[in-house]
């Protein structure tokens, strides 16, 4: 495996030296179904143009993942490595004939802390994705879905930031299949360029206690302040 | 939301009495002398109010809001129903509402309290100081007896004068909080000439207070520069849709709107909304216009202390005036909030000022007021629950391919006028409204002016509600009108200028380009 590592990361630097064309990312998508307990389901749909045997190294934001968890169509010899020892990145071989996006599917088996719960029943949903890869990644979007039952209470933070005279908000709430979730999109990241989002969410449920103590409150108006509208007042 | 206790009235006082503001309290406790509909709407505010509460907050979570925003929503909407019927005082409506922001999770209470610091509260303690300024050196007294005299034989006409006012002050003031904050004294002093009080509210005074909201919002919409706002339309049609916009375009085009939109607000106050009693159509004064002219006299020439108010007033003026030359000037621009700060600080500096804490008259009931109302607006836009809104209208619009630009036209700009209901800021409203506005008209194959130009003259009538501008907020802190009344006035003058942008749409815009010209 170090071997296959080396000759990628060789192939990389000779292809960058030669000024030969290099594969391009125009598109990185990428879904998170997040199951109750944590574990996620995850798909990433890349959009690469390139020439077939060609290796193409993505962003890889996904800790604990192996090669062997890696369902790869389009694409071959898949492999989870770190260029220079930094954030972990994707490499693969671009197929012979290739038939369309390379997808790529895996379980982050640990994706998220389920047990840790914060005021109000919020959870927090949190990733991040770095271009540790020396080429430009084309048009991101992340869509991270949450589990069957769960709400967006709030995004928190985002990267790229939402702007307060820019006319568009880099994400949006969304429900797919029934779940909801946030979908953050980046026109583009540059080496070294970050997409994040962090988010809370928990169960939509109200207490019905609640919707009965206002039905209470509303009737004992009624009845106490019936001077108001009474004809001597 | 009345403000009491004027001890003076028309009936029982000299003209003297009744110009001594010094005497006026704005901090004291709501009316009670209540009409049979008020009663009634403040009986059934309240279970009305829980009700749409309930109904939004418990209702399943919509597609596309988070469920912060869907709270968000709900205590909004308690609160503009409490507010508009007054079961409870606004303040106490408006400190329910910052609870429910919390406790329902929508933002954290750092950001929620916050809002007391924000600068349109700033601006309005500072707007009570620099009136308290006018109020005791008598400026504010000679300036309204100047009015009233040259101008005020009749209500009607007075009314009038001060529309003139505020398209004067307009262009020469882009932000419309300055100008009511200048306007704030004399407003106060011309009302109780007319036997308007706090204590007891007449349809002059409801109609002096509102009409000047009309105007400041309105005629800011005449002038590109007229709020920042218009300016920021102006970049999106620029970076969006690659057309610049010239002062000149701008001023052509929509100028018109506003002084018929004013004309409209003039005659629709005192007309059809708020009839001004027969008694309050002259001055209540024994001995009419000459007593006037002889309090005026007996004022004398400017004494020093009027020199000196009129000084500090004029130094927070010239840096709201010349705001533009700051930055070349200082190497920093000086906002409308701190300039008045410098007022505020001129004022209460010992020997150079002339006031005294005791006698700055800060109505805090009402600061809570206008705190609570405007973290319940930047809920919504915080949220996204207010562009949310935006988007299903658009969305139930439903502007396919093939539709023709005239129906269009009018969905936009009935759209665009009635979404200020939903926002305190303009400028949120614009980062929200035009881009959407612009991306229908390219995707339908139209010149984006055509939508945008329009949407971007509507901005700045924000007359809806007493939380929709600065001004707003303002003048609701005088007690001279209820949330009620603004509401009547504000829809009137929504509708009305749905009706305005339609008529001008089909006719001047076309003739100057802003719309398709008659030829296509």
């Amino acid at each position: 495996m170090g071997s296959l590592r080396k000759a990628s990361l060789a192939l990389l630097l000779v292809a960058a030296a030669t000024g030969a064309p290099a594969a391009q990312v125009s598109c990185y998508r990428e879904e998170v179904r997040l199951a109750e307990g944590g574990a996620a389901r995850v798909r990433l749909t890349l959009d690469v143009t390139g020439t077939p045997g060609e290796v193409v190294t993505v962003p890889f934001g996904h800790a604990g993942v192996t090669e062997a968890g890696l369902e790869v169509t389009g694409a071959t010899g898949a492999r989870i490595t770190c260029l220079d020892g930094g954030p972990r990145v994707l490499a693969f071989t671009l197929a012979a004939v290739s038939p369309g996006p390379v997808t790529v599917r895996f379980d982050a088996p640990a994706f998220l802390d389920w047990k840790k719960v914060k005021a109000f029943g919020n959870r927090f949903f949190s990733y991040g994705l770095v271009n540790a890869t020396p080429a430009r990644l084309g048009r991101y979007e992340g869509t991270f879905l949450l589990p069957p039952g769960q709400v967006v209470g709030a995004v928190v933070e985002t990267v790229p930031a939402e702007s307060e005279s820019g006319p568009r908000r880099p994400y949006e709430i969304v429900r797919v299949d029934g779940l909801d979730g946030v979908r953050l999109t980046d026109d583009g990241a540059a080496p070294g360029d970050t997409v994040h989002a962090t988010f809370r969410f928990k169960p939509p449920r109200r207490p019905s206690l609640f919707l009965l103590a206002l039905v209470g409150l509303a009737g004992l108006y009624l009845i106490r302040f019936s001077d108001l509208v009474r004809r001597d007042t | 939301m009345s403000v009491a206790a004027a001890p003076a009235t028309p009936e029982s006082a000299g003209l003297a009495d009744l110009l001594d503001l010094s005497k006026t309290k704005f901090s004291a406790e709501p009316k009670t002398d209540l009409s049979t509909s008020e009663r009634w709407m403040r009986y059934l505010g309240l279970p009305l109010g829980l009700a749409v509460f309930a109904a939004i907050l418990f209702m399943p979570p919509p597609a596309g809001l988070t469920a912060a925003g869907q709270a968000a929503l709900a205590s909004f909407l308690l609160a503009l129903v409490w507010w508009i019927t007054e079961p409870v005082p606004t303040f106490v409506t408006s400190l329910t509402l910052i609870v429910l922001l919390v406790f329902l999770d929508v933002q954290p209470s750092s950001d929620v309290l916050g809002v007391l610091g924000l600068d349109v509260i700033w601006l309005n303690v500072m707007a009570f100081v620099l009136s308290s300024i006018l109020i005791k050196t008598n400026l504010a007294k000679r300036l309204a007896l100047s009015l009233v005299t040259r101008w005020g034989s009749g209500a009607v006409a007075t009314l009038l004068a001060f529309v003139v006012l505020q398209l004067v002050l307009a262009p020469l003031i882009p932000a419309t909080a300055a100008r009511s904050v200048i306007s704030l004294p004399i407003l106060l002093v011309v009302a109780a000439v007319y036997g308007a009080t706090a204590e007891k509210p007449n349809n002059f005074g409801r109609n002096l207070f509102l009409q000047n909201l009309m105007g400041i919002n309105i005629f800011s919409s005449g002038f590109m520069t007229g709020s920042t706002a218009n300016l920021i339309a102006l970049s999106f049609l620029a970076g969006m849709a690659g057309k610049k916009i010239y002062y000149t375009d701008w001023m052509f085009a929509n100028l018109p709107v506003a002084l018929c939109g004013m004309a409209l607000a003039w005659w629709v106050g005192p007309k059809v909304l708020f009839p001004i009693e027969p008694e309050n159509r002259k001055p209540r004064i024994a001995g009419g216009m000459a007593t006037f002219r002889t309090e005026l006299a007996k004022l004398g020439p400017l004494s020093a202390a009027e020199k000196k108010g009129a000084a500090i007033f004029g130094v927070v003026i010239l840096l709201w005036v010349t705001d533009r030359f700051h930055a070349g000037w200082f190497g920093f621009e000086i906002s409308a909030v701190l300039a008045a700060v410098v007022g505020g600080i001129l004022a209460f500096l010992p020997r150079v000022g002339i006031l005294k804490w005791s006698e700055a008259d800060i109505p805090w009931n009402l600061m809570l007021f206008s705190a609570g109302a405007y973290a319940g607006g930047l809920a919504l836009d915080g949220t996204g629950a207010a562009r949310w809104v935006i988007g299903k209208v658009f969305a139930f619009a439903d502007f396919g391919p093939g539709v023709s630009f005239w129906p269009v036209y009018m969905a936009v700009i009935a759209i665009n006028l009635v979404s200020h209901y939903f926002f305190t800021s303009k400028t949120m409203r614009t980062i929200i409204m035009i881009p959407f506005v612009i991306g229908v008209a390219q995707e339908l194959g139209w010149n984006p002016v055509w939508l945008a130009l329009p949407s971007a003259f509507t901005i700045d009538w924000v007359v809806g509600l007493p939380i929709s501008g600065k001004p707003n907020v303002i003048f609701l802190t005088t007690g001279q009108y209820s949330v009620l009344d603004n509401v009547k006035y504000g829809a009137a003058m929504t509708v009305a200028g749905i009706l305005l942008f339609w008529a001008f749409g089909f006719t001047w815009f076309r003739l100057l380009g802003v719309t398709p010209g008659f030829g296509s």
